[in-house]
């Protein structure tokens, strides 16, 4: 039997009585502070701003082809203002109100789809800027598009596959400072569910303040606040990360799914964990071994491993939730086959918890 | 009147180890029974089935009634113990760790502050049980295991390590829980303190009871009877009175007038337990 009127109360006095001990402390803001470590060493992804001011016909198919580019290329933050003539344009770049401006003769487009040459006005600063460049270069390719000219060569391009995880790209893709910043989190979700959640059961139990509370409560309702307690840290301890690092994962129903499912299933590794040990000193002294296998596979997702590593890291459940977080992270499927990384979260949960269950029949007769 | 503790054929077999074999006593509502016997002749286990803490492997027992196997839940709230070892939550202050098991219970918030004037510790409330006392633990211990007014309070060597005053008032407390009506099955390596306290008491040995009554009965069945006499010449003598030589030397002396002082001695239960048990606790 399980009453919600224990476990609150069981919940509450671990949540408080669990920041007063400094191992548990310890195991929470080490991976904060490791998290903003990484997030001050990887600086933002490259993008950079582009303030361009144009005069001339404002739905000219150039403009179109600018923002096209910018929008596809997600390596330029491009803001596009419309002015009357040349001399407002002038005006703006000196008073550094845009970055670079361009000015349409009337008539562009026609101009250059007849075979005639228009001249199109570039103003930049003295020092130009990477918006400089990116005009100039968009405002060419605009040109040979409108004009139908073939480009002088055709770059194919063709992936070869050099083994080890198709996935390999992801960092590449995700940019150092999320990658390592999830990789993060994802050890923080097994430093509080392999580290904290156990320390507190064992300590009820070296301390025999478990005797005093199975005289009114059950072993089951016990576990069950620790759960509950270790599900509360993570939930903090990310939104704590998250808001520190300034990321927001941009699918964030499967972000909070992989979060979730993985400290479901870390958390019962950790409370059969809490059974095994008799002081939540020992717990402390073999945590760096039994946090090895979990936390390195985290590291690992998305970079050059072989394939049989590969594969046995696809069995960890930190592996399959990286992944699941990833992708949440990103907003897109960085990794595919999400439903297997469900599908492995999910057999760790239920096999985790049936152990723990017959554990505890066990030790109820 | 029901029996507050109704045991019967008890056992708790670890392996092949037989904790306790087959015992078999009852203990009336507002009695004071104790459990005597060695470290490990099976005392804390008994406690530990009683309480709902470990399953019997033979026997049935009901406490308040009820059955210690199938109607735990219903036991819980009508029970509570004082552990041998001080098992508080030492971060938290007095007043906290009372407030978490009134909680618990179900009692109101201000159970805490009655049970802290209760043994004396009103004063302390607030600190942290860590700078405690041994004896202030345990007059917390004693609060914290009458938070929910328990019919039966089981308490397990719960003046070990304590000073004498301390002791002393501890077994004031329990007599007057015991005058209150409360039920208190107290296990204790102190013979003194069991003869003081206790209505009854069962000596308990390799998991068995091998005697059980009052602390004067088994005194009076058990014990040897002594008296010390003092003679003119100033030597003191130990006599056996149910020994015939030495019943007929004292009765030589008195006829001769050699005698200055006769003190009679009973046996004391350290002595009936040393018969019973083959040593001393």
């Amino acid at each position: 039997m399980i009453r919600p009127r224990i476990i609150a109360t069981l919940f509450r006095k671990d949540i408080v009585d669990g920041l007063r001990e400094s191992r548990v402390l310890i195991s929470l803001l080490t991976p904060i502070i490791l998290a903003v470590l990484y997030n001050t060493l990887f600086p933002e992804d490259k993008v950079f701003e582009a303030k361009v001011a144009y005069a001339g016909p404002e739905n000219s198919a150039i403009v179109q082809t600018m923002v096209t580019r910018a929008a596809t290329g997600q390596s330029v933050h491009l803001t596009l203002r419309h002015v009357g003539d040349a001399n407002e344009a002038r005006g703006l770049v000196a008073s550094k109100e845009v970055d670079v401006a361009f000015v349409l003769p009337e008539g562009v487009d026609e101009a250059i789809k007849a075979g005639r040459t228009p001249s199109i006005g570039l103003i930049e600063p003295e020092v130009a800027s990477s918006a400089s460049s990116f005009v100039e270069s968009s405002l060419q390719i605009a040109a040979r598009t409108l004009a139908d000219q073939k480009p002088p060569a055709t770059i194919v391009t063709e992936s070869v596959k050099t083994g080890g995880s198709a996935d390999q790209g992801v960092m590449g893709q995700m940019g150092p400072r999320k990658y390592f910043v999830l990789a993060t989190i994802v050890m923080m979700l097994g430093m509080i569910s392999m580290l904290a959640v156990p320390i507190m059961l064992t300590e009820e139990s070296e301390k025999k303040t478990l005797d005093a509370l199975l005289l009114v409560g059950s072993y089951l309702e016990v576990i069950v606040s620790k759960a509950l307690v270790g599900l509360a840290y993570v939930g903090l301890s990310v939104a704590l990360m998250l808001a520190l690092t300034r990321l927001r994962p941009e699918d964030m129903a499967t972000f909070v799914a992989g979060t979730g499912i993985l400290a479901l299933a870390l958390i019962g590794i950790g409370l059969l964990i809490g059974g095994l040990f008799r002081s939540a000193q020992q717990v402390y002294s073999w945590s760096s071994l039994m946090l090895l296998p979990v936390i390195g596979p985290a590291f690992a997702v998305g970079l050059p491993v072989p394939d049989a590593l590969d594969k046995l890291f696809k069995a960890l459940p930190t592996s399959q939730g990286m992944r699941i977080m990833a992708n949440g992270l990103a907003g897109k499927p960085l990794f595919a086959d999400v439903w297997l990384s469900y599908a492995v979260l999910l057999g760790w949960v239920a096999a985790m918890y049936g152990l723990l269950a017959w554990r505890l029949s066990r030790r109820e007769s | 009147m029901t029996n507050a503790v109704e045991v019967n054929g008890l056992e708790k077999h670890y392996g092949e180890v037989r904790a306790v074999d087959g015992i078999s006593f009852s203990v009336a509502e507002g009695e004071v029974f104790g459990l005597l016997g060695h470290n490990g002749a099976g005392k804390t286990t008994t406690i530990r089935m009683l309480t709902g803490r470990a399953r019997p492997t033979a026997g049935t027992a009901t406490v308040a009634g009820y059955d210690i196997v199938h109607q735990r839940d219903r036991i819980k709230p009508v029970i509570n113990a004082v552990f041998e070892d001080p098992n508080l939550y030492e971060r938290f202050s007095g007043r906290d760790n009372l407030t978490l098991f009134a909680e618990l219970y179900g009692a109101p918030a201000s159970r805490a502050d009655e049970l802290l004037e209760t043994v004396g510790l009103t004063a302390a409330a607030k600190r942290k049980v860590k700078t405690y006392s041994s004896g202030m633990k345990q007059r917390l211990l004693v609060a914290r295991a009458l938070v929910n007014k328990p019919r039966v309070l089981f308490m397990d060597e719960p003046t070990r390590g304590l000073d004498p005053t301390s002791a002393r008032e501890l077994r004031a407390l329990v007599s007057r829980l015991s005058d209150e009506g409360t039920t208190i099955f107290l296990t204790t390596h102190y013979m003194e303190e069991a003869d003081e306290l206790c209505d009854r008491v069962a000596f308990l040995s390799q998991g068995r009871i091998v005697a059980l009554d009052t602390p004067r009965e088994l005194k009076l069945k058990q014990g040897e009877r002594r008296a010390t006499v003092l003679l003119q010449d100033r030597t003191e003598h130990s006599l056996r009175l149910d020994d015939p030589a030495d019943a007929a030397k004292l009765d030589q002396w008195m006829r001769d007038g050699l005698v200055l002082t006769v003190h009679s001695q009973e046996g004391t239960l350290e002595d009936v337990f040393v018969a019973l048990a083959g040593r001393a606790l």
